[in-house]
């Protein structure tokens, strides 16, 4: 079966270099034919892609240990589940994968445009292969997923840290945000080579952005999930290279979805968009060379192979094509027009661009300082956590603040008096949530602030949805609700986006949380209690289980009194694993809307004795829940707005 | 057996990626529009969407009666030149279209008045073999120059 | 290009250039500001990566200040506290080595031979005083993906 698997890889980069240079002589030569031929190419790639996948889930789900892959990465006693997980666990399944969703997805944009976009397509095609090519070269001569070694008994399993929930879902929705960005970023660089710069490109790739957009943001809540849940040191995020290198195409693309819709409008910003999309663009690659090649140190740890430097040569051809593409039709790219207004909503967008690409920059410069300072000062210097909670806290809340205003300021131009009459009711609303928030404002300005500015926008958003119902219901005399929907109905990019905004709001408001957060560390005999917060914790004894022959579990049993009242017996434990030398805490976690009680069983003697002396470590972690209910409302939201528009179809 | 497997997904795969080279037909009818046409029909769109958020914006007080009677002039005039290059291009469209006629009847070889055929409606010269007038849309007698 | 005629025809030219201009002064307010925060936060939480002989051919100018350090467990060299909070042990670059006090929880994967980056400060005593003790992962799984175990405990920070 590998050989088949192997074969279909090769022939995927074969046929993937055709359908790079195919369409272009087509082009050249005015030959439709060549390019139908490129698009049948696109077809025939993912069926390959598809059959490749197919026979390494089937290995996997038939524990065929002779290959390589299959034998690291799972074991018998791996549950159906994380065994169909353990696909993108490693480095060799996560690019094919990743293979896997690019080759599916340019079949979509081949389906989609088959009567439309006729003189982008070649280029499209062209670019998505290049890319595809990339992945292919890495599986058939550095990572191969189908390599085969002599079949050990049993394999050596999956590392008990990514059998959770989160992990099965991080990888695939980070991978498809990232790999959905080559899609516009593919037609961005079709339109320059065409020159036809117009809106077409945008139009064309407004879902796919939207789609992407929505894939990375979940794919970071889902990493930030398992952190929580599985690494138990009480946090989600770390500013870790890792984390880092996820975050800033995140912020750059957040920055391109605003954009866009300038340029739609008012045809302004041409060269602008071009920069971000490929800054985008470049950053997921960027990210993936940053991840899988060990210049920066992190904590986690991960193959210092060759396969980032294939990335690295991928980023610096792609980063010198497109500025040499935009280069060159700059003065095409120059718009005629120009803002009308410092007060209007193209304004207002244009500063959250600016923010959020600098937003980006510090957490590129702070990641990359032990490499910059090395090569500047020859010494490595490190930033941690506190270089970019200091620098990012003040830009997320002046970006906190926009999304309020930007509501409130018409497109073009806002009249002052307008602006000002809008401007009062979520004023004076935040004002006295502010004041009433006082008492937890002192001591911890930055999250005062931060709750004080999410009143004053929910404020304006809430009044905003309001105030077009109202309108509706004035000319057409329908009731609220009503009004309401076909509002919604009618427009459902602006107010999907509104929608977004209050989910954003909410994990602003989980994220505040954080600055509450309290922990505590004690070693209890049996009988004893701790407290903590509203908390009293009482150590009843330490078990030894076996649910399975593979693994014992060392469980504390804790009762959980909250304000006098016994509401929970809460058991915190410690897995050990044969196949894993190292234990692994097993965090308990008591979640509701005002705060997390996290407990981690931090330790015990060795050898295991029946209810001897435990240390824990507690956490109160206040209003975490909101980031992940911020989460789905961003969720709803990206629906909503993705939505097709069934009346009016051309 | 799985040469076999082998082959048959390697030949299937060519098979298919060569299919339309050596097929060799003109492949798709080209749908493609007028560029400066697809331009300006985004740009007219953008100005619709302009004027809907105007009227919303004024709707939710958001903009002083002056300034939305200004901007929505402005944006009237504004919809009102595309429409009109729009008018044009597709005025030079047809005009470009009879032009590519022209020429493609010129560019075959040696022109002798066997390889024409003159339209029975209109009486304009079409090329031999073309099925249809390019001048006024008429079906043409389908006469085979052969016989 | 009429688009342009058209607007131009309502805004002149020198307000068109005071509009630019109070736009450009927005702009370089924010990159100013932008530049400004990640200027004062590196000279403000940078610490030193060091290796173990650097940190100690460094002298006396490396005392109370905050330094990172990466190196390997010594083998045997670890001494727990019996309620598994505090941890005495000693690092290696492979040339030189050195003792850390460690108080806080420790890692699940902190063992012989694990290389390991701790936090802290450097005493004229001669211990380093750690308040943040990482590890990285088990060898075993060097070679998968980034989506790797890692623990991180910090106190204090």
């Amino acid at each position: 079966m590998n050989e088949i698997g192997e074969l279909c890889i090769l022939l995927s980069l074969g046929i993937s270099i055709y359908s790079a240079i195919v369409p272009i002589i087509g082009v050249k030569r005015g030959r439709e034919e060549y390019i139908v031929s490129a698009e049948n190419s696109i077809f025939v790639i993912a069926g390959l892609i598809v059959i490749s996948s197919s026979i390494l889930t089937y290995a996997f789900v038939n524990r065929d240990f002779s290959i390589e892959y299959v034998a690291n990465y799972s074991n018998r006693d791996l549950p159906l589940f994380y065994t169909l997980s353990a696909f993108w666990a490693g480095q060799k399944g996560s690019l094919l994968f990743w293979s896997l969703l690019l080759s599916l997805f340019a079949v979509v944009v081949v389906i989609q445009n088959k009567n439309k976009n006729r003189d982008f397509m070649p280029y499209v095609i062209s670019i998505i292969s290049v890319t595809q090519c990339l992945f292919l070269v890495l599986m058939t001569f550095a990572e191969r997923p189908f390599e085969l070694i002599y079949p050990p008994e049993d394999g050596s399993g999956l590392n008990p840290m990514l059998q959770n929930p989160g992990m099965v879902f991080h990888p695939p929705t980070l991978y498809m945000g990232y790999v959905g960005f080559t899609i516009p970023y593919a037609f961005a660089m079709a339109s320059l080579l065409t020159g036809h710069l117009g809106n077409v490109w945008i139009k064309t790739t407004r879902r796919w952005t939207i789609f992407s957009w929505f894939f990375l943001s979940m794919g970071n809540l889902f990493g930030a999930w398992w952190a929580y849940r599985v690494l138990g040191w009480g946090g989600y995020w770390a500013w870790d290279p890792v984390e880092n290198a996820s975050f800033m195409p995140w912020l750059t693309g957040t920055a391109y979805l605003h954009s866009v819709m300038i340029q739609e409008r008012r045809d302004m910003l041409k060269v602008w968009n071009m920069v971000l999309i490929v800054l985008t663009f470049s950053l997921t690659i960027f990210g993936t060379f940053l991840t899988r090649s060990g210049v920066i140190q992190s904590v986690h740890s991960f193959g210092q192979g060759p396969v980032g430097y294939y990335f690295l040569v991928f980023l610096i051809i792609i980063i010198l094509f497109s500025s040499y593409l935009i280069i060159n039709n700059i003065s095409i790219l120059k718009s005629n027009n120009e803002l009308d207004s410092i007060i209007s909503r193209e304004s207002s967008f244009l500063f959250n661009n600016l923010i959020l690409v600098g937003a980006a920059f510090a957490t590129f410069w702070g990641t990359m300082f032990p490499l910059i300072s090395e090569a500047i000062k020859g010494e490595k210097v490190t930033v941690g956590p506190p270089f970019f909670n200091q620098v990012n806290i003040p830009i997320g809340l002046a970006l906190l603040l926009l999304v309020g205003i930007c509501p409130l300021i018409a497109w073009k131009k806002a009249s002052i008096s307008n602006f000002k009459r809008n401007f009062l009711i979520p004023f004076i609303v935040s004002i006295i949530g502010g004041i009433a928030l006082m008492p937890i404002g002192v001591g911890h300005l930055m999250a005062w602030l931060s709750f004080t500015i999410s009143i004053f926008v929910i404020t304006t958003i809430v009044m905003e949805v309001y105030k077009g119902t109202r309108a509706r219901m004035e000319t057409t005399g329908e009731g609220f609700l009503k009004a309401l929907i076909t509002l919604i109905r009618r427009n459902k990019r602006r107010y999907g986006g509104y929608i977004i905004h209050i989910g954003v709001v909410l994990m602003y408001i989980g994220i505040t949380g954080t600055s509450y957060n309290v922990e505590k560390e004690a070693t209890l005999n049996k009988g004893e209690a701790m407290t903590i917060g509203d908390y009293k914790l009482i150590y009843r004894g330490l078990n030894l289980k076996e649910p399975v022959p593979t693994k014992a579990e060392a469980i504390a049993a804790i009762d959980v009194e909250k304000n006098g009242k016994n509401i929970v017996t809460a058991l915190p434990r410690k897995d050990f694993y044969k196949t894993s030398e190292q234990p692994i805490s097993r965090v308990y976690n008591l979640s509701g809307l005002k705060e997390d009680l996290y407990i981690i069983l931090a330790g015990f003697p060795i050898p295991f004795e029946k209810d001897s002396p435990a240390t824990f470590k507690v956490h109160v972690n206040p209003l975490v829940k909101w980031l992940w209910i911020g989460g789905l409302v961003i969720g709803v939201g990206t629906f909503i707005a993705m939505l097709p528009d069934w009346k009016g179809k051309r | 057996m799985i040469i076999v497997v082998e082959i048959l997904i390697f030949v299937s795969a060519m098979f298919f990626v060569g299919y339309p080279i050596f097929k060799r037909q003109e492949a798709r009818i080209k749908t493609q529009e007028n560029e400066a046409l697809g331009e300006l029909i985004h740009k007219k769109e953008a100005v619709y969407i302009s004027i809907k958020d105007l009227d919303f914006d004024y709707r939710t007080g958001k903009l002083s009666e002056d300034d939305y009677k200004e901007l929505k002039e402005r944006y009237e005039l504004e919809a009102l030149h595309i429409l009109k290059d729009i008018d044009d291009s597709e005025r030079e469209k047809t005009t470009a279209d009879k032009t590519i006629a022209r020429q493609v009847a010129s560019e075959s070889a040696e022109p002798t008045d066997k390889d024409f055929i003159f339209c029975p409606k209109c009486g304009t010269k079409a090329k031999m073999g073309d099925s249809f007038c390019f001048k006024c849309g008429a079906k043409l007698p389908n006469l085979n120059p052969a016989t | 290009m009429q688009v342009s005629c058209v607007i131009n025809k309502f805004s002149g030219v020198s307000m068109k250039n005071k509009k630019q201009l109070k736009f450009a002064i927005g702009s370089v307010m924010i990159v100013a500001a932008i530049g400004y925060l990640v200027v004062t936060g590196i000279s403000k939480t940078s610490v030193y990566y060091l290796t173990v002989s650097e940190l100690l051919s460094k002298g006396d100018s490396v005392y109370g200040e905050g330094v990172r350090v990466e190196g390997k467990v010594m083998g045997g060299s670890i001494k727990k506290d019996s309620t598994a909070l505090k941890v005495d042990f000693r690092i290696t670059d492979g040339d030189k080595d050195m003792a850390i006090h460690y108080e806080g929880v420790i890692p699940d994967l902190f063992e012989d031979g694990r290389d390991v980056v701790v936090e802290g400060k450097y005493t004229r005593e001669g211990i380093f005083k750690a308040h943040t003790l990482l590890t990285s992962c088990p060898s075993k799984y060097e070679s998968a993906d980034k989506d790797h175990p890692t623990n991180q405990f910090t106190v204090g920070s």
